[in-house]
């Protein structure tokens, strides 16, 4: 059983509690991956490009303290930074180690951050208005008590429960999808003399495909998880499924008949 | 639900993926798709661990040592509440937060966890992960505010996965029903009301100092004929050559009879602020420094229509039926209608979020597309309103038309909301009931029903009881006429009325330096300060007007109150007229 409620280090208050060695050795082996991640990624830049490239990395990481827009500039930065550097390939994509192991490197990248900041501060909710999502960053980067995110609904975490072997977990998820990815980019390559049958440029077939490829492969994914899920709703979730469902075919109707009703009863009430 | 994290790195990786094939930027294309299949895998995760894992969570929660469904707790007494996160088969969940749902009537001790309050962490709140069978426990101290009752509902849980990319919202029913009796303090009692010199008296005697058929000898007087020969004393007579009679004590109990005013005006407020707190822990107390002298104590509860009477009765099993009759009248069960306002569309919504998550699910409960509304902000409440209208249906087992009903009869949709928001252990305060202006029709039936339950009780007594009236008169200095009627017909039966108020801002009206009032800066303290000198100027009327009476008037948060009764207890046991006047 874990007593959980003794030990509840606070990273987001200037006046919090000491961390506890486990939630700091989290938080610290996080941005360590984090910065050698971009040592990683920097070195498939020509070195004038390094040096910039980990300057901007570096001034990215200084920034995490603005928490939600973070992690995507630092993905920003090094998708332009990939975009400028490398030479378009007429030849279409050939499985090289080296370019999987820069995508592993930008995934650990975005993996440590998103961690790092996950640990010392919360996710936010979806569907902040812009105007909120300004005033949280701000609370974000000057390290307001959790008290202060309330009004927003946005939740901070209070407690690093990680154990260390979520720090091996993230090594496999950063080479599972570059592999995936690898395999479906081989097995869709760029041919540049296939017949020109849609009038389409072939990058452009070649995208087309790969995006109805990953469509299809998160539909199935959605509906397999439904099938599971829906075999597993409770009574009252049936209830209202089949209540909400009904209605869809014959709202119109009864909206009309309440409507009406109302009305008559409040002329009778005049 | 997605963050704004995992919307932008989807954006991103998009982009990234459908610029580098275009471009054939092999490293570009390789990277954002790869970024895109890991959040893809997560979301697989997610939604397994959410919908499959989360599930086979159980909770128990252990108040004061005891799993049991009901029980009995006391206001303002420690309660120490323990919860258990109990996995039924072996899960991963690697990071949620659990917050045990806290009814409104229930205060958290934060005492001994300062660090965490100052940077606004709550004690029924944690973070922590579950893998495998183990289970997670915390504990938090608490105090019930108000009597009545108290309904721990279950456990709220946020699921979130390691890279804040997904955030889902369920709950785990734990129910745990308790009654929350007022707790009663002992009295300090001005003048003794027992004999001090010999043994305490059989259980229902008492002495009173009137010529009875007691064992205490009271007084000697001259003989009149017809006195009894054994009355005669005789040594006195012999000394003083004519005949002397002994006039014993009469050894009867004094009965108290406690009326309670449970109506609307009383029972409006936050749980602990109201003045029907105030009346029923004062009651409390009363009854119990009454029986401690074995007095038989009585009870009227009256509300805005209907008077209850309980038997007057003595010992502790009338006691703690009395505490029982208080809270269960203390308990809001039947509020007024309220009107339909957005605010309480908003307060029934966060809670229904936290409550219900699962069925205000999108996939389950849909909403029929509709053209109107059009503008956004409206759309956004009629989606709601039918969500929650859904959600009714199922919770109150509804009829099937009422869905639609609901969305669009704003009344029956107020109505079901103040019944979901009380069910949720919502006091009486905005926006769950509005308070009416002077509430003069509730004044009336009050009144009425008090003036009948004191009418019907003085002509069942007998002589010398004591009547207590807790009841609200502060906003109403001018009782009406009959209920003077009715404290004129017990005066002249020869019984004692004492009248406590309770005070709303829990402090006594006491004098209020006006001077005072140049000073305040805010305009909050100085409305607050208006309505003190008002409610000052209301209870020295009050006083007046039924001193006039020949009645005494205390108010509840004075710690005197019970005093005066028990003063005027003795008053009515000695036959006196006044603390120093003669019998």
């Amino acid at each position: 059983m874990q007593q959980a409620n003794d030990r509840r280090p606070r990273f987001d208050s200037p006046k919090s509690v000491a961390p506890s060695n486990d939630a700091l050795a989290a938080s610290t082996a996080y941005i360590i991956f984090a910065g050698l991640s971009a040592l990683f990624v920097s070195l498939w830049f020509s070195p004038n490009d390094s040096i910039i490239t980990i300057m901007v990395a570096v001034f990215l990481m200084m920034t995490l303290g603005f928490r939600f827009w973070s992690v995507a500039l630092i993905f920003l930065m090094v998708q332009v930074g990939l975009f400028l550097v490398e030479p378009g390939s007429v030849g279409g994509y050939s499985y090289s180690p080296g370019s999987s192991l820069a995508a592993i490197g930008v995934l650990a990248l975005l993996i440590s951050c998103c961690r790092y900041l996950t640990l010392t501060s919360s996710p936010a909710p979806y569907r902040l208005s812009n105007r909120s999502s300004v005033q949280v960053a701000y609370f974000h980067a000057t390290r307001e008590p959790r008290k202060a995110f309330a009004p927003f609904g946005v939740l901070s975490r209070d407690d690093s429960t990680v154990g260390p072997a979520e720090l091996f977990t993230m090594l496999a998820r950063t080479v599972l999808p570059v592999m995936a990815i690898s395999v479906m980019l081989t097995l869709v390559p760029l041919d540049p003399d296939m017949p020109n049958t849609a009038r389409l440029i072939p990058p452009a077939v070649r995208t087309i495909t790969l995006g109805i490829i990953l469509l299809a492969i998160c539909v199935l994914a959605n509906s397999l998880l439904s099938i599971l899920v829906w075999r597993r709703l409770s009574p009252s979730e049936a209830r209202i499924f089949a209540r909400s469902e009904l209605s869809k075919w014959i709202h119109r109707e009864v909206s009309r008949v309440s409507r009406r009703r109302i009305r008559f009863r409040n002329s009778r009430r005049h | 639900m997605i963050t704004n994290r995992a919307q932008w790195l989807i954006l991103l990786g998009v982009a990234g993926s459908v610029v580098g094939t275009l471009t054939n930027k092999g490293l570009l294309a390789h990277a954002s798709l790869a970024v895109l299949a890991w959040i893809f895998g997560e979301w697989l995760l997610f939604r397994l661990r959410v919908e499959l894992q989360l599930r086979h969570l159980r909770c128990v929660r252990t108040v004061n040592g005891s799993t049991n469904d009901s029980g009995t707790l006391w206001t303002g007494r420690r309660v120490n509440v323990s919860v258990e996160i109990i996995p039924e088969r072996s899960v991963r969940i690697p990071f949620l937060r659990l917050r045990d749902w806290q009814p409104e009537n229930l205060t958290i001790d934060r005492g001994d966890q300062l660090d965490l309050n100052e940077s606004g962490g709550s004690p029924n709140e944690i973070d922590a992960s579950i893998s495998g069978e183990g289970s997670v426990e915390f504990a938090y101290v608490a105090r019930p505010k108000g009597a009545g009752g108290l309904q721990f509902r279950g456990v709220s849980v946020c699921v979130f996965d390691l890279q804040g990319l997904f955030i889902a919202k369920r709950f785990i029913p734990a129910r745990q029903s308790f009654r929350v009796l007022p707790t009663s303090s002992a009295v300090d009692v001005t003048a003794p009301t027992v004999k001090r010199v010999n043994v305490l008296p059989p259980p229902g005697i008492h002495r009173l100092q009137r010529a009875g058929m007691g064992s205490e000898l009271l007084e000697l007087r001259e003989y009149v004929p017809g006195d009894p020969p054994k009355a005669i004393a005789w040594k006195v007579s012999a000394r003083r050559d004519q005949l002397m009679t002994r006039e014993y004590e009469s050894e009867v109990p004094v009965r108290t009879t406690l009326f309670v005013d449970c109506s609307f005006g009383t029972k409006h407020g936050e749980f602990g602020k109201r003045p029907l707190d105030q009346i029923v822990g004062l009651a409390g107390s009363i009854a119990r420094s009454a029986m401690s002298v074995r007095d038989p104590v009585g009870l009227v509860v009256c509300d805005d229509a209907t008077a209850q009477h309980m038997a007057s009765g003595a010992g502790d099993r009338h006691f703690f039926q009395m505490l029982d009759r208080l809270a269960e009248n203390s308990v809001n069960t039947s509020p007024p209608p309220v009107r339909f306002t957005q605010q309480l569309m908003d307060e029934v919504w966060r809670v229904c979020e936290e409550m219900h998550p699962d069925l205000l699910v999108p996939k389950i409960n849909q909403v029929p597309f509709t053209w109107f509304p059009i503008r956004r902000g409206k759309r956004l409440e009629r989606f709601r309103r039918t969500r929650l209208a859904a959600v009714f249906t199922e919770l109150y087992s509804l009829p099937v038309d009422q869905p639609q009903n609901l969305i669009f009869d704003n009344a029956r949709m107020a109505e079901v909301c103040q019944r979901f928001l009380i069910d949720a252990g919502y006091g009486w305060t905005w926006p769950v009931v509005d308070r009416r202006p002077n509430e003069l029709q509730d004044w009336h039936g009050k009144f009425e029903v008090l003036c009948d339950a004191l009418t019907r009780v003085v002509a069942r007594s007998h002589d010398h009881e004591l009547f207590v009236l807790l009841v609200d008169l502060l906003d109403h200095p001018d009782p009406p006429g009959r209920l003077a009627d009715a404290i004129r017909l017990a005066r002249a039966r020869h019984h004692r009325i004492v009248v406590i108020c309770p005070c709303p801002d829990d402090c006594r009206p006491s004098s209020l330096n006006v001077t005072d009032l140049g000073s305040q800066q805010s305009f909050s303290r100085l409305l607050s300060q208006a309505e003190r000198a008002r409610r000052i100027s209301s209870a020295e009327k009050l006083q007046r007007t039924l001193r006039r009476l020949g009645v005494p008037v205390a108010f509840a948060s004075d710690g005197r109150a019970a005093q005066l009764v028990l003063a005027e207890a003795e008053l009515a046991r000695n036959g006196r007229s006044s603390r120093i006047g003669s019998r």
